[in-house]
């Protein structure tokens, strides 16, 4: 009977196991008796002959026909189970959807319809919704829910069908309709991706100008600025911006700049809110583009010289030169401003490791002796061009703090030396005892600490007082039927019917229209007169009832 | 001025140079480095060692820890109240095992004398690197699917989790390198050793 199928869409069928030992047919393609290779196999009989000799080489495989069998009570019945497309067996016969008592079917229930939901959001088609599912299946045999949210799960199923299938579906468009974080939903479909093995197409900004462009509302002319855009792609693509850079903003800039080349105008707000990214972002990605030699082409050279399809290799151009990505650029730059930042720094180790100073800082001579200055002009001119300096503020400067300066530096050596050597116990006190407050600082810190977090310890006083009012309440819970019976007993004991009353009332509030203060109010009155009299107008206690059951 | 002027522009003029014809890379140096320890003293009382210390805060409503600092070596400290504590910031191994006698000691100063030095291990080294290219990284995605990631909405770097040493790099485009996930420092220079060919085949032409 434990015939699984693995292929899905044979599944679909009434599938009829009558069968114990499926014989593998594909494999017996000649006949073992007089070994010709003429096979005829009769779906409807399920079995395989041979036409040379008539020798039966098989028999009893698995047929697709429907069989039925007759139950006890005359009734045919179809023999075998119903298998849906998703390979789920059902063990009870009554199929009633989301009263299933299986888990795993509910939760295939819950993906399908979320997937559903997301398909219907953002235009995608029943096929794509039909992969996405199967995806699923997979993440949940591979357990991969446990522990994550079921929509984003769901929403990274169909995100890697979209990649697959190149639609013009960003992530951020799940997370938007799911509400949840990008990044976090990003996580799940990374490590979806990388649990499968999936190795999916980079993601291509040219995918997404067509659906951004027909948002900017430049109605017949919308494909001859998604063109332009396209070709822009390209020439971003050729002079490296798009290298981790996210799709959104590289197609903003495109269309932004696509826009002024067919007369539209549209501000770098509506760009902003049609391809949703920062406005810094979007204009880094123009400034960017400015700084390539692209940017000196006019809109027809553009529009002239191909990359039509967004890619750098269907341009046609070959005068202007490939240029490095920006951030390479920049690092550059930057590199080469700390070499000349290096270079000081080295005059400046050169001077205060050579003799003069060291005669300085001995007390042998003193800095104004000195024959020639300590350090070269150019170095002066640089760091005072740098922070506005004046060369004497500096000079004089350098000469009153270099000596003290230097001491604490060795002072600070020699003193990391001994620490080194030194183990736990024998730590340089002096320094450990500045890790330390004093007496009196630790009385301020106390009462600063304190006040800070007043909320706190508040609410940590709090929690531990609750704490034992709780597990006073868990037990009268648990006691509360023998307690009740025995205030009942208390209640029939009572001869007053004033008390009677009181203490119902005190069990359980009536009804939330009475106004028990005042009730009370009326009863306190009336246990004065109690005790004054000691009788009670029989009236009034009637009267009492009644308030009470109003 | 002149001077400078000519040694900024002779500078400058070297690094183009060795773009076009030669492959450097930097060697890697460490940034980070995580390491934890045990007191072996269960219990402590964080606001007692937050009010004696001078470089310690401790906000129970944000985090239940205490963090220290100390100058030198510049390293910052949690110290959870079950006698464990982090240290990170270290530059090196030998460093990090200083600045965490320091922060036993602290400890021991406010009141837990029994506070021992114990099960001291390296957690995590980060180290950073950079080549003096820029790297083609959608094909080298493309080429080791295996071991990439590389989402550019998510994040602009490619993800390249190696095997042998297990290290997680980070490959940005303009050529500088992350190295993390490391437990000494020999893995992050295997890690790099290893590396180096492949951005060279995924160089920018």
């Amino acid at each position: 009977m434990a015939t699984t199928i693995t292929d899905a869409a044979a599944a679909a069928a009434a599938v009829t196991s009558n069968v114990d030992d499926a014989l593998d047919i594909a494999g017996k393609n000649c006949c073992p008796h007089c070994g010709s290779s003429e096979l005829e196999h009769d779906a409807s009989q399920g079995n395989t002959f041979c036409t040379h000799c008539g020798c039966i080489v098989e028999e009893n495989t698995i047929v697709s026909e429907v069989t039925f069998v007759e139950g006890p009570g005359g009734h045919n019945t179809v023999a075998g189970q119903f298998v849906d497309a998703s390979g789920f067996v059902p063990t009870s016969n009554v199929i009633i959807p989301g009263l299933s008592k299986e888990s795993r079917e509910a939760t295939r229930n819950n993906g399908r319809k979320i997937i559903a939901q997301l398909v219907g959001a953002l235009h995608l088609n029943p096929s794509q919704e039909e992969q996405a599912f199967r995806m699923f299946l997979l993440a949940v045999e591979h357990n991969f829910l446990q522990g994550r949210k079921a929509a984003n799960v769901c929403a990274s199923c169909l995100y890697i069908v979209c990649r697959r299938e190149k639609t013009p579906h960003l992530l951020i468009d799940f997370s938007d309709y799911l509400q949840t974080n990008v990044y976090d939903l990003g996580r799940t479909f990374l490590k979806f991706a990388r649990i499968l093995n999936l190795s999916l197409p980079i993601i291509d900004p040219s995918l997404y100008i067509h659906r951004f462009a027909s948002k900017l509302g430049f109605e017949e002319k919308t494909h001859a600025v998604a063109t332009s855009a396209l070709r822009l792609i390209a020439r971003m693509k050729r002079d490296w911006i798009h290298t981790g850079r996210r799709p959104s903003g590289l197609c903003g800039a495109a269309l932004f700049v696509a826009a002024k080349m067919h007369g539209f105008y549209r501000s770098q707000r509506e760009i902003v809110n049609v391809v949703r990214i920062g406005d810094v972002t979007l204009r880094k990605r123009l400034l960017e583009l400015e700084e390539t030699p692209s940017a000196l082409l006019t809109a027809d050279e553009i529009d002239a010289m191909g990359g039509d399809d967004g890619n750098a290799e269907a341009l046609n151009d070959t005068r202007l030169k490939e240029s490095d990505p920006p951030s390479f650029k920049r690092r550059r730059t930057l590199e080469s401003n700390d070499g000349e930042d290096d270079a000081i720094e080295r005059e400046m180790n050169q001077v205060l490791n050579s003799e003069e100073v060291k005669k300085i800082e001995r007390g042998e001579e003193s800095a104004e002796d000195l024959a020639q200055p300590l350090f070269s002009l150019d170095t002066f001119s640089i760091v005072t061009d740098q922070q506005g300096w004046t060369q004497d503020s500096i000079k004089g400067d350098v000469d009153h703090n270099l000596p003290e300066d230097e001491e604490d530096e060795s002072l600070k050596e020699t003193l990391e030396e001994e620490e080194e050597e030194n183990d736990l116990d024998i730590f340089d006190e002096e320094e450990l005892e500045s890790y330390l407050n004093n007496e009196e600082e630790e009385e301020q810190k106390r009462e600063m600490w304190t006040l800070i977090n007043q909320d706190y310890l508040q609410k940590q006083a709090e929690m531990a007082q609750n704490e034992a009012p709780d597990s006073s309440l868990i037990e009268k819970k648990k006691r509360k039927p023998r307690k009740s019976s025995s205030s009942m007993k208390s209640s029939q004991g009572t001869d007053s019917t004033v008390d009677a009353v009181l203490s119902a009332l005190s069990e359980k509030k009536v009804s939330k229209k009475v106004n028990y203060a005042a009730l009370q109010e009326l009863f306190r009155f009336n246990n004065d007169d109690n005790h004054l009299s000691d009788v009670a107008p029989t009236n009034e206690e009637s009267n009492d009832t009644a308030t009470v059951q109003l | 001025m002149e001077r400078g002027m000519k040694a900024s522009k002779a500078f400058s003029e070297g690094t183009v140079k060795s773009s076009t014809t030669e492959v450097t890379i930097k060697a890697a140096e460490i940034v980070n480095l995580v390491c934890t320890l045990d007191l072996g003293v269960r219990n402590l009382d964080l606001k007692q060692i937050a009010i004696k210390a001078r470089n310690a805060e401790y906000n129970p409503k944000r985090f239940q820890a205490v963090i220290m600092r100390v100058r030198e070596p510049k390293t910052t400290a949690l110290i959870f109240s079950s006698g464990k504590i982090v240290v990170t910031g270290a530059k090196s191994e030998e460093e990090s095992k200083r600045a965490a006698k320091k922060f036993v000691f602290i400890v021991r100063k406010c009141g837990y004398d029994e506070a021992k030095f114990s099960e001291f291990k390296v957690q995590n080294v980060v180290g950073t690197s950079a080549v003096n290219f820029p790297i083609r990284l959608e094909a080298l995605a493309q080429a080791h699917t295996k071991f990439c990631t590389y989402e550019p909405e998510l994040f602009p770097g490619l993800v390249y989790r190696m095997m042998e040493p297990k290290i997680v790099l980070l490959i940005f485009v303009s050529g500088k390198l992350v190295l993390t996930g490391g437990k000494t420092r020999k893995q992050i220079d295997e890690a790099l050793e290893k590396i180096k060919d492949v951005l060279v085949a995924f160089k920018k032409k």
